[in-house]
Parts: structure tokens; C-alpha cells; sequence
């Protein structure tokens, strides 16, 4: 009787496989302490294209495994085109500056200019490093992690509620060492405000 | 807090669950359609820049264009579309060849006619005249009608001699 029960689940079902079907899915799987959005902001292909039209929701993930699916499925950061940016934000919260989460923060960010990088490895890195929360110790002040692809180079920044020196300045320095960067390479923080006034200086230095 | 190092997470890799595959089609597809929009859009644009760049306040890369409003940029030749074209004529003679002649431009039949006899008849009244290029650059008049009779009286000094006394004597 179960038997059929299954067998007419799995013809309804548009997938190939279900939890029914596949054993392997009863395992339990590894819950991240939030869900996570990625966001994918399209480089403009027409004039009449607003940010808002840019800057799109992909995929929301809740499991190590989920996070793993999709990661093995889009393109590789160095796959994007010019002028892409890849966000990996909290469930709920925009990557925007107007955002309620983000307008009292800022972020650390560094430039790779040398376009020679791996940062493949270095953009996973730190999203295992903030979907991992390891980022931080118990701040609890990152709000997501920015991949910008430009022509001369790429950008990670590293997005948060604050602009608590006191705060931001373990997490500078756990990015620093995820991103591998040397100790003659700072990471430089600017608060969101800051950087709407043209040549604004970072805040904090690491 | 949940926290998992990079190694455990690196670990679970192999469990990956696929998502849904119709989000991920259409953004990989999406992002394969801007891709080979920017490829054409750059071989298209190459031209109004030289390739030097600098980074703007903001971090994004801008060129120099070099599509000043300059005279001189502006000077290529125009068709002149108001000027028509002369179509050739087929036209077939005796022997059946057939050859493409350009029509004459404002001139009938009857006024070709008139042209030619006029041409015909100026021929013949015609007076040919040769210049005497050896008298060019000399005093001496080209043309002998131009020749003014100067016959001076040539002084003779045996006649100067003979006075009038002398003849009356």
C-alpha cells in the first residue's frame, strides 16, 4: 500500500527525484543560522534600464547543501561579465544603502587590480566565511558580502549594520585574512554615507 | 550561532543539492545573453576611444573619448543625391551589336542637327591665321599692313657739299 502511495508521488511530481524516492535526502542536512539571498546585478543592456530593473533576487538557500547546488551551478566569477556584481545578503535585507539594515553601515572592501587573481578561490572563501558566520565572532554585524566585476578589476566587500570601530575592526581583519592578503595589503572601511560624497577617505585602515 | 569553518563546509560539498532548475537555466542564460551582448557592443564601439582609461570617483572605468566636434570630422564626402544619374541607352545597330551610349545632355534631335551644320559651315569660312613667331620680339611689324611708309629723305653729304652760290656761278 505505501508502496503505491510512493510510486504516485514520484509520478506527480515534476522533479526527477523526490524525498520519497531518494534515501540519501532523509539525511539530515546542515542548517546555516540564516537564510541567504544572492542577488546578481546585471550589467545594463539598454539605456532605459534603472537600477531597480538591474538588481535582482536569484536563489534564497537555507542548508550547506543548498548553498553547494547552486554555487556548483552559476558561473564562476571570473565567467561574469563586465560590470556584474554578485551580492550574497541576510534573507530580507536589500543590497542597497537605503536599506533599513544597511543606511547606519558600511563596508570593508579591497581591490584586487591585478586581474591575474584567483579570485575564484578568493570569492568562495568568503562566502564560506560569512554563510559560516566566521566572519565575526558574536558581533552579529554583517549584513552580506559583495563580489563587484569590473574591466581592470575586482572588488569584495564585506557589507555591515555598523560603523562601530570597535566592532568592525575583528571582522577587517578576519576579511583580510580571507581574502590571503599580506600585511603590506590594508582592507579599508567606509561608512555608506561617506561614500556618497565624492572622494571620501576610508574611516578605518587594517 | 550556528558556525561552520571553511573545511566543514568545504566537507559537505559532495552533498550538494541541486536547485530548481528552471531559476538557475534562466539566470545562467540570462548572463550568457549580456555576455555576447557586450562582446558585440565593444567590437561595435571600439572606434570612439583609444583604449586609455582612468577610474572614476566611484571606482568604474571610463575612457577617453576622443569624438571631439572638430571640422575636420566632419568632412566626408557626400553623395550628391539631388544630381542624377545619367542611364546609359542600349542602342543597336545595323549589324545587330548592341552597345550602351549616354544620352547627350540637353540637346534634341533637331538642335543637334542645327549644331552640327553650324560647325560645318564656320569650317569652311574659317580663316586660318599663323603667327609670324619669328617677328614676335622683333620692331618689326607682324603684319605688313601695319608697315607706315617711311620713306625719309636719306641725307647725302656730296649733295650738302655743293652750294647753291657755287650752282649760280
Amino acid at each position: 500500500m505505501s508502496e503505491e502511495i510512493i510510486q504516485k508521488t514520484v509520478d506527480l511530481s515534476l522533479e526527477d527525484s523526490t524525498v520519497l524516492s531518494n534515501k540519501e535526502n532523509f539525511e539530515s542536512k546542515h542548517p546555516l543560522n540564516t537564510r541567504w539571498t544572492l542577488w546578481y546585478t546585471k550589467p545594463p543592456v539598454d539605456q532605459n534600464e534603472s537600477w531597480g530593473d538591474l538588481l535582482k533576487p536569484v536563489i534564497t538557500f537555507s542548508t550547506v547543501e543548498e548553498f553547494w547546488g547552486i554555487f556548483n551551478s552559476i558561473p564562476a566569477a571570473t565567467d561574469l561579465p563586465i560590470k556584474s556584481d554578485y551580492h550574497l545578503f541576510r534573507e530580507g535585507v536589500k543590497p542597497e544603502w537605503e536599506d533599513v539594515a544597511n543606511a547606519r553601515g558600511g563596508k570593508w572592501a579591497f581591490q584586487f587590480k591585478d586581474k591575474k587573481t584567483n579570485i575564484n578561490e578568493l570569492w568562495l572563501r568568503a562566502l564560506l566565511s560569512v554563510i559560516g558566520e566566521t566572519i565575526e565572532d558574536d558581533q552579529n554585524e554583517v549584513n552580506g558580502v559583495v563580489l563587484n566585476v569590473r574591466k581592470q578589476f575586482f572588488r569584495v566587500g564585506l557589507w555591515t549594520k555598523t560603523t562601530d570601530e570597535e566592532k568592525l575592526k575583528p571582522i577587517g581583519a578576519n576579511l583580510k585574512r580571507v581574502l590571503k592578503l599580506p600585511e603590506t595589503r590594508q582592507v579599508e572601511f567606509l561608512s555608506h554615507e561617506a561614500s556618497n560624497q565624492r572622494g571620501a577617505k576610508p574611516s578605518i585602515l587594517i | 550561532m550556528a558556525k561552520y569553518t571553511e573545511e566543514e563546509l568545504l566537507a559537505v560539498q559532495e552533498k550538494a543539492v541541486a536547485p530548481q532548475g528552471t531559476i538557475i537555466d534562466a539566470f545562467n542564460q540570462m548572463v550568457e545573453e549580456v555576455k555576447a551582448f557586450q562582446a558585440q557592443h565593444e567590437k561595435a564601439h571600439v572606434r570612439f576611444h583609444n583604449g586609455d582609461s582612468f577610474l572614476d570617483e566611484n571606482g568604474e572605468e571610463r575612457f577617453y573619448f576622443t569624438h571631439r566636434r572638430r571640422s575636420s570630422r566632419h568632412s566626408e564626402t557626400k553623395s550628391n543625391v539631388r544630381r542624377q544619374k545619367i542611364k546609359e541607352q542600349l542602342q543597336t545597330d545595323d549589324d545587330g551589336w548592341s552597345t550602351l551610349v549616354k544620352p547627350k545632355k540637353s540637346f534634341g534631335e533637331e538642335a543637334v542637327s542645327e549644331r552640327d551644320e553650324f560647325r560645318k559651315s564656320f569650317k569652311e569660312t574659317q580663316v586660318k591665321v599663323r603667327p609670324n613667331n619669328k617677328n614676335i620680339s622683333s620692331s618689326k611689324p607682324a603684319d605688313p599692313r601695319d608697315v607706315v611708309d617711311k620713306t625719309a629723305r636719306a641725307f647725302n653729304a656730296f649733295d650738302a657739299l655743293v652750294s647753291d652760290s657755287e650752282d649760280s656761278e
